[in-house]
């Protein structure tokens, strides 16, 4: 749930990278955080990282402003991937406004995946949050990887699902943009659907896309 | 760290933080102590208004404002404010919560003094900010969850302790009724054990009548023998008498009478008559008293329920509980005694006169139609030793630790309750006495019975006080 200061002026608004252990939560927010302009990002703040394992959360700020003088703040978190920190996956899911679910695409990891989603579900619903009308965007990493599900494959598991599918490659770079992308606008229409941003507070998708690095993906 | 760090609220971990969170004043005064301490140095808020002011000087949010309109949040401003010239410092990115650093510099200043001074109180600023607002996100996590799971393990313990108190009530209840099937069980031993002797005596009721019909059919024919006889007797005497009356008043019929009273003699055979008597009343006597051992041998055995404890001679008892047993045995059954000179013994007869028949039952039964048993008593300190072997069937091994325990049974269904053996060890145990049985399939059986001498009142009392089954785990072995 979108949380607004108390001038009424800012919306904050949290976006979670949920997922397996390992699977490349951090390294997406790592790569987006390079990515940006130092005007629009905050510092990356990594807790309590041990071993490559985030044990609470990792949190990069975003700041989109509208020429109103309307701001957004977006705070995209990660969630622990470990299966015994699930009180802590609980809490930082909560009033979330949108997820990446970040999948490892290793055929080895299809169980996990599995279980993190179920467990991104289950969560989702024991904290309140709607998980049907959720702007979710399903993340396949590691395509750089050896011994991957196919695309074809991933494709044909996820379609009913109707969820959004982006494959990517975070260490390289690869993808990270675009979900953040995808997960953008959908957040976006979801909340204008809610507090009617663009005719209140003239903040349109442009606002949110403008923020994303133009950069050159490699 | 002052009290307001100290205090962590449990609330949404990822809210936003305002400055009293993230910078209180204290801090704020601290930090503000790197600049010359002569000089006014505030903190503003984004709107303007101070939250911190080292000499309390009044700042009008609306100058603020209005310089900022005109210059921009980027870079240096300057204000003048009442008699102090000011540098204004705009804040951004996560210091934007602050809003503006506003220092007065004395006496000569150069853009790079206060650059410098502005980049490293921002720096400081950063750190600070950054630092506390991480602090504060974890903890505030941290407490989120600790709170959660206390939650949880608060309801898990609450369901623990109903289901704790479920549990206890069930074992409450369920102490009541194992005492109540315990009470169920022992009347129903107790009962089983009453009719397994019932039963014991119906089976020596049949051999019994067997035993008495014998002398009771050659008495009764005896009895008619002799019926028959004494009519004729009879006769005989009133022909005497007739001719004795005759002899005093009519000699002259005595002739007639004389011939008819011979021919009567004849027809009557008396000789035989009067010889033969002696011995069927012989006969009969010894029948009657037959009859009478057997029945004062049944009524020794089934002697009623009276609970008192006696003097026993154990030969006696073995020699009576071997009479009993008679219809039993089979005539090709040799029983040796080896009987030894044994102090009477205290005992409640009734009791070890069945665990004598018990064991001797079982001895019989194991050897079938042809075998021997070999009964001996002997005493040890104070202690009658019985020995009943036999040269039976013998237990095999795997049973043999089994044979003492309640219906623990070889026989078909229906023929034996498994309580013999059970009954001769509680028993044996009540008169603190012991049984051990010694076995080789094949070859035979021993029973050993320790009685102890001069316990028999004890024994009593405790078989009254002290539950039956309290020899249920056999002897020490």
């Amino acid at each position: 749930m979108a949380e607004w200061t108390a001038d009424g002026n800012k919306l904050v608004i949290k976006l979670v990278y949920y997922g397996p252990a390992l699977s490349g939560k951090t390294t997406n927010l790592m790569r987006l955080h390079d990515m940006m302009e130092t005007g629009a990002c905050g510092e990356l703040m990594t807790f309590e990282t041990k071993g490559d394992r985030t044990l609470f959360f990792d949190l990069l700020p975003l700041v989109v402003k509208a020429e109103s003088g309307f701001s957004v703040k977006l705070k995209l978190y990660t969630v622990p991937g470990q299966v015994a920190h699930d009180a802590t996956r609980k809490a930082v899911l909560s009033r979330s406004d949108g997820v990446v679910f970040v999948a490892d695409s290793r055929n080895s990891q299809a169980v996990s995946n599995f279980e993190s989603f179920d467990n991104l579900e289950k969560n989702a619903g024991r904290v309140g949050l709607d998980f049907e009308n959720l702007p979710l965007v399903v993340q396949f990493n590691k395509r750089d990887l050896e011994d991957i599900v196919s695309e074809e494959a991933v494709r044909n598991r996820w379609a009913p699902t109707g969820l959004p599918i982006v494959f990517s490659s975070a260490l390289k770079g690869v993808g990270v943009v675009e979900t953040f992308r995808r997960l953008l606008l959908d957040t976006y229409l979801h909340l204008d659907g809610i507090y009617d941003l663009d005719r209140r507070y003239g903040l349109q998708t442009g606002h949110f896309t403008d923020l994303l690095p133009t950069m050159r993906e490699p | 760290m002052n009290s307001a760090d100290e205090h962590i609220e449990i609330d949404a971990f990822d809210r936003e933080y305002n400055l009293e969170d993230l910078l209180p004043r204290i801090q704020a005064q601290e930090l503000l102590e790197y600049i010359d301490g002569s000089n006014e140095a505030a903190l503003l808020l984004p709107d303007g208004t101070v939250y911190y002011s080292r000499y309390g000087t009044k700042i009008d949010a609306s100058e603020i404002y209005r310089q900022v309109r005109t210059n921009g949040r980027e870079g240096r401003l300057t204000v003048v404010l009442g008699n102090r010239r000011m540098m204004l410092f705009p804040l951004n990115h996560e210091l934007e919560t602050i809003g503006f650093l506003a220092l007065e510099f004395s006496g000569k200043v150069t853009d790079e003094t206060t650059e410098s001074t502005g980049c490293f109180l921002v720096r400081v600023f950063n750190r600070i900010v950054n630092l506390n607002y991480q602090i504060r996100m974890t903890a505030g996590l941290h407490g989120q969850v600790v709170a959660d799971s206390y939650e949880a393990l608060k309801k898990k313990a609450a369901l623990l302790e109903r289901s704790e108190e479920k549990y206890r009530i069930l074992a409450e209840s369920l102490e009541k009724e194992v005492k109540r099937k315990t009470k169920k069980i022992e009347a129903t031993q107790l009962m089983m054990l009453q009719q397994e002797k019932m039963a014991a005596i119906g089976q020596l009721a049949a051999g019994m009548a067997h035993e008495i019909n014998n002398p009771v059919g050659f008495v009764i024919s005896n009895l008619n023998t002799l019926k028959t006889g004494t009519q004729n007797m009879c006769r005989l005497i009133d022909a005497y008498h007739e001719l004795a009356t005759l002899l005093g008043k009519k000699p002259d019929r005595l002739d007639g009478r004389l011939a008819a009273l011979k021919n009567l003699r004849e027809e009557l055979d008396i000789e035989f008559v009067i010889s033969d008597t002696a011995g069927l009343i012989d006969e009969s006597l010894d029948g009657a008293r037959r009859i009478q051992i057997i029945v004062q041998n049944l009524r020794d055995f089934a002697h009623p329920s009276v609970e008192y404890a006696e003097n026993a001679d154990i030969n006696a008892c073995l020699e009576t509980t071997l009479a009993i047993l008679s219809g039993y045995r089979s005539d090709e059954i040799v029983v040796q005694r080896h009987y030894g000179d044994v102090p009477q013994v205290n005992c409640q007869l009734r009791e070890i006169n069945q665990a004598f028949f018990n064991i001797l039952k079982n001895a019989f039964q194991a050897i079938g139609d042809r075998g021997r048993i070999t009964i001996s008593t002997r005493v040890e300190e104070g202690t009658v030793i019985v020995a009943i072997a036999d040269t039976g069937s013998g237990i095999e091994k795997k049973i043999l630790g089994r044979i003492f325990d309640p219906f623990f049974t070889t026989r078909e269904v229906g023929s034996g309750f498994g309580l013999g053996l059970f009954q001769a060890y509680s028993t044996l145990k009540r008169h603190q006495g012991t049984i051990s049985v010694q076995s080789a399939p094949g070859k035979g059986t021993t029973f050993t019975l320790w009685l102890p001498t001069g316990v028999g009142e004890r024994a009593l009392i405790d078989s009254n006080s002290s539950s039956p089954n309290g020899g249920i785990s056999g002897p020490g072995r």
